[in-house]
């Protein structure tokens, strides 16, 4: 008890603290107390987030009426003592969650749990939510995207609906295989967490995009340019993190369908999902999704052998109860794609034309059919998870994962070999993670753990091509600790460090002549197993050790105004793509190799974010600044000479980078029921010493959207918005010259790989609509139209830009249907 | 309240651990196959021969990645030129692609362009396959030169072109599957 009574006393002295703002909320539920002689009961209990299952500490929780009220600790416990018999009216206000009013009917010493769901604070449709209680993050923003903003994008993936936030943009090959591009970067430094594991699929390539439905999820949180030390370090561009909300122990089943279908692909998806809980805490979720789209359509042309195919199953049981919570899943994701037919070449030559068509060459009848080139890919994630609290303070948690992604790439070839993949690689990861959570004293917060992954890749050799990524195997152990202390209600500091050690064991084939041209032959010749033919079967041992640290703060300076600062310094060694690929990419007749002798890359980045609100106007402004030592990127360093002509030769190399950049968000209600919302995002990006410009940096970008909602806002919802996308003027000046024979003359002609399109402007809108709406049994229809008028453009983010123009008008019609 | 009461975990733990073990061991493979290449071009022959019998040969090496040898051409006569394209990525088991492109003459196009320097008439021959429109692949041809001067002959394989009776290579469309400079010298009879 001696515990107990300390934290009522504190409760007491910390009560003033609470935003006053949150009395006004108060409702009174006007049930009046009972007073009786026996007033020696007490409740006690303790909060929990509804969505995360964490505990929410310096909740207050009052008793409507009287005097009596307290507040929660930090690990969300609370006591109210010399309660009288009888009913009471209790209410329970934190700040960001929705007021909690509930009766009960005291005859004797009461336990409950309180679940609070967030407010929904909504920015560019996102909630911005530095929740209390994350261990990822208690100092940087989160960017949320919740249940209704995923149904949203059901039809389109994980890229389409981040990019809609301020500071995101799209790393296209098409429409389909899309990634996310975070404060300019993209790949292996965006980390995905999927239900607590990351997401290990085969991240090396621009047309790689990741293995996962965001259907399977209910809410996802992005936090840009931040690192959660627990999933892993290597990722300074950003961390997504993909989630399902906790199941309410109570007997109940619900679900819901979102029925989509598109116009431009004649597309159709249907996705699922049933959730069964019980009393005890036991619960199973199923979901399902499945999407088919044909070719899609530019304003003027077919673009022909872009149909897609998409499939997500997912499956949990579980328990979740007070103390303890365990959760056994298994998912499995296949994707197929075409890619642009047009898009296949065989020179430097083929690319030049094919940028100086206004339109591509193939333009066949629209069709459902995938043929070469195209990708498949599947996805199969296990993972369990076991998690106990060993008494209030102390939590701990363990996790395991299994995931075996599968990827298929098929080019079109000769002999009938269309129908054998080019590129066949499996990657297989076991992870595990182990973490423990501690709350030594009021206000402090530790957390440690320790991780383990063993990664294997496996490429195929019935391909008949080089094999573009070796086999190879990784093993990574990992620790890390980090520290929080929230002295009040304002104020927030962290600090945390990770050490990783990872020891990659390839076994790799080089062309003896590349090997000698490299130098390798001479440097690495203890590497050197034996040679068959022209090639040579090398084995690199390589072993890295990245440390990362985060260190960051936020206050609430005023009611309105808060203020974080977060330093983080990550080190992230290269990976295998980076190290050693090797192939040949027909899309833009590329040659890509791999350097052996890549060190880890080194990022400082200070982010900085002020949150404000005057009147009806409430902004996000966050600068941010990075400077990266051996920043690894892929660049065209000269022409080689082969049998189909030249190929411009990319590779991979270090250099020291700038990254800097803004991300400004705005929304200004007019009135209740009119909306206005604004974001921008700049990024600049160069080389230190050359002050050259990297490539695949989005252009400035800026969105703006103007929402109307009918007085009771479910109802009925029109929305207007645009996005502009500037030239990107920065540009690295990689080009060629081709020696071309036009009516009889030999003339040299430049290719230039980045020049990028001119600017565009898109405009779209939406109307939403409840249709049917009985109970919990809700349907609700959504029309959308995007690129209204149709608008002819090219993105300087998507690799077919030479080839064709981006997609047109799309109509879209959605039925959600919850229950 | 909070002790451990049951461990769901614990009856599924020790298949848990034998299928770890099992993945784990099943992928720790010996040494990866080396990849014989399947359709690689490595070698492209150029034979010409002159009225009398007189061949010649020029051929693109992938090791050296560069033609050879330099035809050349007496202004006025015919020559039978062929190609003979080559996957020797294997060299104990060479493969000749041309029966391949052959098989698939509809999918397949020989294009060439002569340096505005020189002028060399090339037509069809009369072997050369033809596909189901009758449109000749022109892997075997006539060769005739007039004047005389130096210069190069671009040939380009194409791939799935999508109009055969074009006659420029951006018309043709398809994707080049092998594009090479042959040094050709013409000279006036003497």
């Amino acid at each position: 008890m001696g515990l107990l009574e300390k934290i009522r006393s504190y409760a007491w002295l910390n009560l003033f603290k609470v935003k006053p703002c949150f009395f006004c909320c108060s409702v009174c539920c006007c049930c009046g107390v009972v007073h009786s002689q026996d007033c020696d009961q007490q409740i006690q209990g303790r909060i929990i987030d509804r969505d995360w299952g964490n505990p929410i500490p310096n909740a207050v929780i009052r008793i409507n009426n009287s005097f009596d009220s307290t507040q929660s600790d930090t690990n969300g416990y609370f006591v109210l003592k010399d309660i009288c018999k009888g009913n009471i009216g209790l209410e329970v206000i934190g700040t960001g969650y929705e007021l909690v009013a509930m009766e009960l009917n005291i005859v004797e010493n009461v336990e409950v749990e309180i679940e609070m769901s967030h407010t929904v604070h909504e920015l560019s449709q996102i909630n911005i939510r530095d929740d209390l209680f994350q261990s990822e993050s208690k100092t940087l923003l989160k960017w949320e995207l919740n249940e209704k903003s995923i149904d949203a994008y059901s039809h389109q993936n994980l890229a389409h609906a981040l990019s809609s936030l301020s500071g995101v943009s799209m790393l296209k090959m098409g429409n389909e295989i899309t990634k996310p591009i975070v404060h300019g970067m993209h790949s292996s430094r965006v980390q995905i967490v999927s239900n607590g594991i990351n997401l290990n699929d085969q991240q090396w390539g621009i047309d790689h995009a990741p293995s996962i439905d965001l259907n399977a999820f209910e809410n996802m949180r992005l936090l840009k340019g931040g690192v959660a030390l627990k999933y892993g370090s290597s990722a300074p561009g950003g961390i997504i993190i993909l989630s399902n909300r906790n199941i309410i122990q109570k007997d109940s089943i619900y679900g819901k369908i979102v029925l989509s279908g598109a116009t431009n692909s004649k597309s159709g998806s249907l996705s699922s999902r049933i959730v069964k809980s019980f009393k005890s805490g036991i619960f199973m979720r199923l979901q399902g999704s499945y999407k088919r789209a044909g070719d899609f359509q530019a304003p003027e042309y077919i673009l022909s052998n872009t149909a897609s195919q998409r499939h997500n199953i997912d499956f949990s049981i579980g328990k979740n109860t007070f103390d303890k919570k365990w959760e056994l899943r298994a998912s499995t994701y296949g994707f197929k794609s075409g890619i642009l037919r047009a898009a296949h070449i065989g020179n430097l030559g083929d690319l030049l034309r094919a940028i100086k068509r206004a339109q591509p060459i193939y333009i066949e009848d629209f069709s459902y059919d995938i043929d070469p080139p195209k990708q498949t890919i599947k996805h199969i994630h296990l993972s369990g998870n076991y998690s106990w609290r060993l008494d209030s303070s102390k939590k701990i948690e363990l996790r395991y994962g299994y995931q075996r992604n599968t990827r298929k790439e098929y080019d079109i070839r000769r002999g009938g070999r269309s129908t054998i993949p080019a590129t066949d690689l499996q990657l297989t990861t076991h992870s595990f993670l182990g973490n423990y959570e501690l709350t030594p004293f009021d206000n402090w917060q530790l957390s440690s753990g320790l991780s383990l992954n063993i990664q294997q890749n496996y490429s195929s050799p019935d391909t008949g091509v080089k094999r573009l990524i070796p086999d190879h195997t990784l093993v990574a152990v990992g620790g890390f600790f980090t520290a929080s202390y929230s002295p009040n209600n304002y104020f927030d500091v962290e600090l945390g460090s990770r050490i990783d050690y990872r020891d990659m064991n390839v076994k790799k084939y080089y062309t003896l002549t590349r090997w000698k041209e490299k130098g390798y032959s001479e440097k690495y010749s203890h590497l050197e197993l034996f040679q068959v033919g022209s090639q040579l079967l090398v084995n690199p041992k390589l072993t890295f050790w990245d440390t990362s640290i985060i260190a960051g703060a936020r206050s609430e300076l005023t009611e309105d105004l808060s203020l974080g600062l977060s330093y983080t310094y990550v080190e992230r060694s290269p990976n295998i793509s980076e190290l050693f690929s090797d192939g040949v990419h027909h899309s833009l007749a590329s040659i890509e190799y791999g350097l052996l002798e890549l060190k880890e890359e080194k990022a400082h980045k200070l982010i900085l974010d002020f949150e404000g609100k005057i009147d009806k106007l409430s902004a996000v402004f966050s600068p941010y600044y990075s400077y990266i030592k051996n920043f690894i990127s892929i660049d065209p360093t000269g022409l080689e000479m082969t049998i189909r002509g030249a190929f411009p030769v990319w590779e991979y190399s270090a250099v020291d980078a700038v990254f800097q950049g803004i991300d400004l968000d705005i929304d200004y209600r007019f009135t209740p029921n009119i909306e206005y919302r604004a974001n921008f995002s700049y990024v600049k990006v160069f080389e230190i010493k050359s002050k050259e410009y990297l490539n695949n940096i989005p252009p400035f970008n800026f969105r703006n959207s103007i929402e109307v909602s009918s007085s009771k806002s479910d109802k009925w919802q029109v929305g207007i918005s645009s996005e502009y996308v500037a030239r990107q003027n920065r540009f690295p000046e990689d080009s060629f010259s081709v020696s071309v024979i036009e009516e009889g003359q030999i003339k040299d002609e430049l290719v230039r790989l980045n020049e990028p399109p001119r600017a565009y402007h898109l405009f779209n809108c939406d109307f939403r609509t409840k249709i049917f709406n009985k109970g919990d049994f809700d349907i609700e229809s959504t029309l959308r139209i995007s690129n209204i008028f149709n608008a002819q453009y090219r993105d300087y983010l998507n690799r077919l830009r030479y080839y064709a123009d981006d997609v047109g008008r799309n109509i879209l019609l959605q039925m959600l249907i919850t229950f | 309240m909070l002790k451990l009461t049951n461990r769901p975990l614990g009856s599924i733990l020790p298949a848990f651990i034998l299928f770890i073990f099992f993945s784990l061991t099943n992928c720790s493979k010996d040494n990866p196959e080396p990849i014989i290449e399947l359709e690689v071009i490595t070698h492209v022959d150029l034979t010409v021969i002159d009225p009398s019998g007189n061949r010649q040969t020029a051929t693109w090496s992938d090791e050296t990645k560069k033609v050879d040898n330099t035809i050349d051409i007496t202004s006025g006569l015919n020559y039978q030129a062929s190609l003979q394209i080559w996957n020797r990525s294997d060299p104990s088991d060479p493969e000749d692609v041309t029966i391949e492109v052959k098989e698939e003459v509809d999918a397949h196009l020989v294009f060439y362009v002569v340096d505005p320097g020189i002028d060399v008439e090339i037509t069809p021959a009369p072997s050369d396959p033809k596909d189901l429109n009758g449109v000749p692949l022109k892997l075997n041809t006539v060769w005739k030169g007039s004047g005389s001067g130096t210069g190069n002959v671009k040939i380009t394989l194409i791939h799935e072109p999508t109009n055969k009776s074009a006659n420029t290579r951006s018309s043709i469309g398809g994707e080049t599957d092998f594009e090479i400079d042959f040094p050709v010298t013409i000279s006036v009879a003497n």
